[in-house]
């Protein structure tokens, strides 16, 4: 077996008993990158000799008999709208090319205390605006396991890279399912913290209200250990949660005979692919056996989480991002007459159809006249959205149901019908919109493209998530419904 | 709707083709929104934050903040330490 | 048929906290080099997040509180959307429909009119734009440029319900209200440097007439600028009405060189801010604890303080003059403590040491003159150690040097001469040097004692006490 195959916490030992060095790590990782990246295309942009470098510094002072935190030496891809002091960072847009982050993001810095390697920043649908990474302004990704296939969106890169080996770990960002949808799509684990927990400082904003930054892991146990590492308050995000984060990772193996289990009865709507369906009931079969009471719970306001989710999003999106002018940092132009027109040649020839798209749907829907029959009417709907979650938590403590309606669709099949392809988030916007936590999880069957199980959790109920799909993912193993790459 | 009279709030410029495509875009949507009309949202508070509590203070402190070169460095165009633009009017 | 006025003002005030609204940076950016006074929050780099500075919302209460405003317990912050500039994020952070306070008064020092406050709300300030051309006005530069260092600032904004009827109530509000926020600490109200800005709305009717058209004016430097500016609006709206023209709804700019108000039409697009709960702030709750701590820590406010002054046996204008400033009230009570007699300080400062000050171009706490030296200054007199003509040389050198008044009476030998004997001999010297004048004042013109007086004062070189030397005179003749 390769070392790009293997999940962090199997190479943080090996490192720290010496049976590997970091170097070695990276330079695995560099070469699975050399042999796929050509064709997948998971980054914008690869730090090879720093990565390199960095992996030296690390075994030198483990060689001195110091003492490194569990992942130290761990590479680790950031999605390219995660600022990295004296980087370029781009979120995949043009507007944004040459621009350095003269600052870190709260959970760079984090990463950074815990020596992991960052190796490169990730490809991402424009602004996080889409769900296949093909809304890039350089070029799409494509899926590891069926190059002719999307890897999802908006964090596509970095769900490729991580199935793919070219990264052990990586960072998203989920708004709408842009972390727990390419997971599915890739076959790895994605996880979408609660809103909340983890710091949204120096994440370039799409939708501020949704937004949340989560791991993209090959496996359940590196998912809790990234959580551990990037959660916790912060004083720079006033949105940040002040609680302190659990261990989760020691809690993996704790019994889960306590936790509740529902099942979303919407998970055979209409559109829904018979794989998906059948995985899902795969699932409902394990827990069965397991003898783990599954109780389904239902959703009565689920078909309004999409509409009321693209009014709410391009809303704030057309907000923050009108900072995006040409003036203070990105590209600009030279001959102009007046601010104005910089303004309009900036932003006409930096953005990709679908962030102006957005934009102007989010304008609209804010403008003088129309706030109180699209915002507003948005923001009630989400408070029933939310209030659905609250009373199916009365019963049960996780529900599980798809993360996508379909598996991992073709490239360019969907980019004529943006509607269309809005629909694939339709069952991990709730959980946004609710600013509740969830995971997605892979399940292969008969070497298909992997099918997304979706696990939603309570506010901070990331522990009792996590337990699930470590039990779950245990016996999709034992069910040779498992992976791993 | 007017779909130029929103390019122009967005500051975008868009071709009568690109006009055309983005209207007949908002129709679906609009369409599509329109279920959410259909919603009784007679006595419902709306969900401006996910979180109840207040927002968080800073003491009143100045900390440190970014060296002039880094600011200037990444301006497209910049004069005599300030941002230069053009004309504004 | 008369007309009148309806005239709203909109003021904003920034406060001085020692950080920005949202951020650490510093607010003391006047003089900065451009953008050497920012972080990614004020320059609204990608990614970066505001966090609310405790003081300024303090400093928000306490002027909710001062103005009699309804303290709202529950309150959040709005972006406000347009693209300019001076406006980094392209949406200013502000307050909407739930600002900090709302329906609250003020009244009026002179006029003793209550005058409506409408709202008071806290926001951001914006960066500087500077147009390079020897005009500085924006319309003349081909370009322009942006320093970020005062983006971020905090502010209060203060709405006035449209109460004022003349332009000269509406100088009186904002005098007071500038008062008001320097005594509460938190602000300085400058109006030349800008920490006080001031935008009235201004409409005219005739008499028994529905409500005009509301022109908006803006950049009106200092309370004199607005009171012209106001005037002139006035005038040529119902100049305009007279002609049988129309008042256009418009913003329009207060040239001071010019002295003429400015149309900005066609300059302005219309607007449409957008307006939506900023998500990156959670709401701000007031609970009556905070709320108690704050008004249990308000300092004396500018009516109360007026009120004490008159009652310490000053006269009510003199009084008032005293509180404008904050620091000239501060001062007073200062020198009180050095020399009881309150209504003799008062007239010293309202009267020589203001001169001395508008001369010089300083504020009185930049003064080299102390409170206890004007109070020692003042000892000197009523103890007959100096006349009052005297003390004013005394003054005018400590003005210049700073020097105790004592030092300089003796270095420049100024004691007064007290001494009868004394006196008596220049008296008899005067009077044997003008026989003619004694003749005239003996067959009766009563007038020439003055001169006689005047002549003994110039020969002691004004160091007699008058009192004596008529005394004197007045037995010798």
């Amino acid at each position: 077996m390769e070392l790009f195959e293997l999940p962090a916490w199997k190479l943080g030992k090996m490192m720290e008993s010496g049976e590997v060095t970091a170097v070695e790590v990276v330079e695995s990782v560099l070469s699975r990158i050399e042999e796929r990246e050509e064709i997948l295309h998971c980054y914008n942009e690869v730090y090879g000799e720093e990565a390199l470098q960095e992996a030296e510094e690390i075994d030198k002072r483990r060689k001195g008999g110091e003492k490194l935190p569990p992942f130290a030496g761990i590479p680790v891809a950031v999605k390219d709208n995660i600022c990295v002091k004296g980087k370029d960072i781009t979120c995949s847009s043009k507007i944004l090319k040459g621009f350095i982050s003269p600052y870190d993001a709260t959970v760079i810095r984090k990463i950074k205390s815990q020596k992991m390697i960052i190796i490169g920043r990730t490809n991402m649908d424009e602004f996080a605006m889409g769900s296949s990474t093909e809304n890039s302004a350089y070029g799409v990704t494509r899926n590891p396991l069926d190059t002719s296939k999307v890897p999802g969106g908006s964090s596509g890169g970095s769900a490729a890279a991580v199935a793919s080996g070219e990264a052990i770990v990586a960072l998203g960002s989920d708004t709408g399912g842009s972390i727990r949808q390419p997971a599915a799509f890739c076959g790895v684990v994605g996880f979408k913290p609660t809103y909340g927990l983890v710091s949204r400082y120096g994440l370039i904003a799409f939708a501020s209200s949704l937004d949340q930054i989560g791991p993209i892991t090959k496996d359940v146990r590196d998912a809790a250990a990234m959580l551990e590492i990037i959660a916790g308050k912060d004083n720079y995000d006033s949105t940040s949660l002040p609680v302190k984060v659990p261990h989760y990772s020691t809690m993996l193996e704790d019994d889960i005979s306590e936790i509740r289990v529902g099942i979303m009865e919407e998970y055979n709507a209409e559109g829904v692919s018979e794989e998906v369906i059948e995985g899902i009931e795969e699932v409902i079969d394990i827990f069965r056996t397991m003898r783990v009471n599954v109780k389904s719970v239902s959703f009565p306001h689920m078909e309004y989480a999409l509409p009321c989710y693209y009014i709410i999003a391009p809303a704030e999106a057309s907000s923050n991002l009108a900072r995006y002018d040409g003036v203070q940092y990105g590209i600009s132009e030279e001959t102009v007459e007046d601010i104005r027109e910089l303004y309009r040649k900036v932003r006409t020839s930096g953005f990709g159809k679908e962030v102006k798209r957005r934009i102007m749907m989010g304008t609209y829907v804010l403008s003088s006249g129309y706030y109180d029959a699209f915002y507003l009417k948005a923001q009630k709907v989400r408070t029933l959205i939310r209030h659905d979650f609250e009373r199916a938590f009365k019963d049960v403590d996780v529900i599980i149901g798809p993360t996508s309606p379909t598996v991992a669709f073709g490239i360019g099949e969907r980019t004529a019908d943006p509607i269309s392809m809005y629909l694939s988030d339709i069952f991990t916007i709730p959980a946004n919109l609710a600013g509740i936590s969830a995971i997605s999880i892979p399940l292969f069957k008969d070497g298909n493209l992997p099918v997304g199980i979706h696990i939603v959790g309570k506010a901070l109920g990331e522990i009792d998530i996590l337990k699930v799909s470590y039990k779950l993912e245990q016996e999709l193993k034992e069910r040779g419904l498992y992976h791993g790459i | 709707m007017d779909v130029r009279h929103i390019a122009k709030l967005s500051n975008l410029e868009l071709t009568e083709d690109e006009l055309r495509e983005m209207e007949e875009h908002f129709n679906a949507i609009m369409e599509y929104f329109k279920k959410l009309s259909s919603v009784d949202t007679e006595r419902v508070e709306p969900t401006f934050y996910v979180i109840k509590h207040q927002t968080p203070m800073r003491e009143d402190r100045v900390e440190k903040g970014l060296e002039r070169e880094d600011v200037l460095g990444i301006a497209p165009h910049t004069e005599g330490g300030y941002i230069r633009v053009p004309r504004i009017r | 048929m008369g007309y009148e006025t309806v005239i709203g003002l909109e003021v904003h005030c920034q406060l001085l906290t020692d950080s920005k609204l949202f951020c650490g940076c510093s607010t003391d950016y006047i003089g900065k080099e451009p953008n050497t006074n920012v972080c990614p929050v004020c320059l609204g780099l990608p990614g970066s997040l505001p966090v609310l500075n405790k003081k300024a919302l303090e400093f928000a209460l306490k002027a909710a509180i001062a103005l009699n405003c309804e303290i709202l317990p529950y309150s959040h912050f709005y972006r406000k959307n347009y693209f300019y500039p001076d406006l980094p994020k392209a949406y200013q952070i502000t307050q909407y429909d739930i600002p900090v306070g709302r329906h609250g008064w003020i009244e009026l020092p002179y006029s003793h009119k209550r005058i409506g406050i409408t709202r008071i709300h806290l926001e951001e300030d914006a960066g500087k734009l500077v147009h390079p051309t020897k005009t500085g006005r924006i319309e003349h530069a081909t370009y322009s440029l942006v320093d970020y260092n005062r983006a971020g600032v905090p502010l209060i904004e203060i709405v006035s319900e449209p109460d004022f009827s003349s332009p000269s109530e509406a100088r009186e509000y904002l005098m007071e209200l500038r008062s008001i926020v320097q005594h509460l600490g938190i602000s300085d109200g400058n109006m030349e440097l800008g920490s006080m800005r001031c935008d009235a709305n201004v409409s005219v009717h005739r008499e028994g007439e529905g409500l005009g058209v509301k022109v908006e004016l803006k950049n009106m430097n200092s309370f004199k600028a607005l009171e012209r500016a106001l005037n002139y609006e006035v005038e040529r709206q119902i100049k305009l009405i007279k002609s049988g023209g129309r008042v256009e709804q418009e913003t329009r700019h207060w040239s001071e060189p010019e002295k003429k108000t400015i149309s900005l039409r066609g300059k302005e697009e219309a607007q449409d801010y957008r307006y939506f709960p900023e998500p990156d702030l959670l709401p701000i709750y007031v609970d009556e604890e905070i709320l108690e701590s704050i008004k249990s820590d308000m300092p004396e406010l500018p009516a109360n303080r007026r009120k004490r002054f008159v009652s310490m046996g000053i006269g009510e204008k003199e009084a008032s003059i005293m509180v404008i400033e904050k620091s000239i009230g501060d001062y007073f009570e200062e020198a009180v403590k050095y020399f009881g007699d309150a209504k003799s300080i008062a007239n010293w400062i309202l009267g020589d040491f203001l001169g001395e000050l508008n001369r010089a171009g300083l504020e009185i706490q930049d003064s080299r003159v102390k409170p206890h030296q004007l109070g020692r200054l003042l000892t000197l007199i009523k103890d007959g150690t100096i006349s009052g003509k005297i003390a004013k040389k005394v003054f005018s050198i400590m003005f210049d040097t700073g020097d105790d008044p004592d030092e300089i009476v003796k270095r420049e030998g100024l004691v007064q001469i007290v001494d009868r004997s004394e006196i008596e001999k220049v008296v008899e010297e005067v009077l044997s040097a003008n026989p003619d004048a004694v003749e005239s004042y003996r067959k009766g013109k009563a007038n020439i004692f003055n001169f006689l007086v005047g002549q003994v004062m110039k020969a002691t070189k004004g160091k007699a006490n008058p009192n004596v030397v008529r005394d004197i005179l007045q037995k010798k003749i």
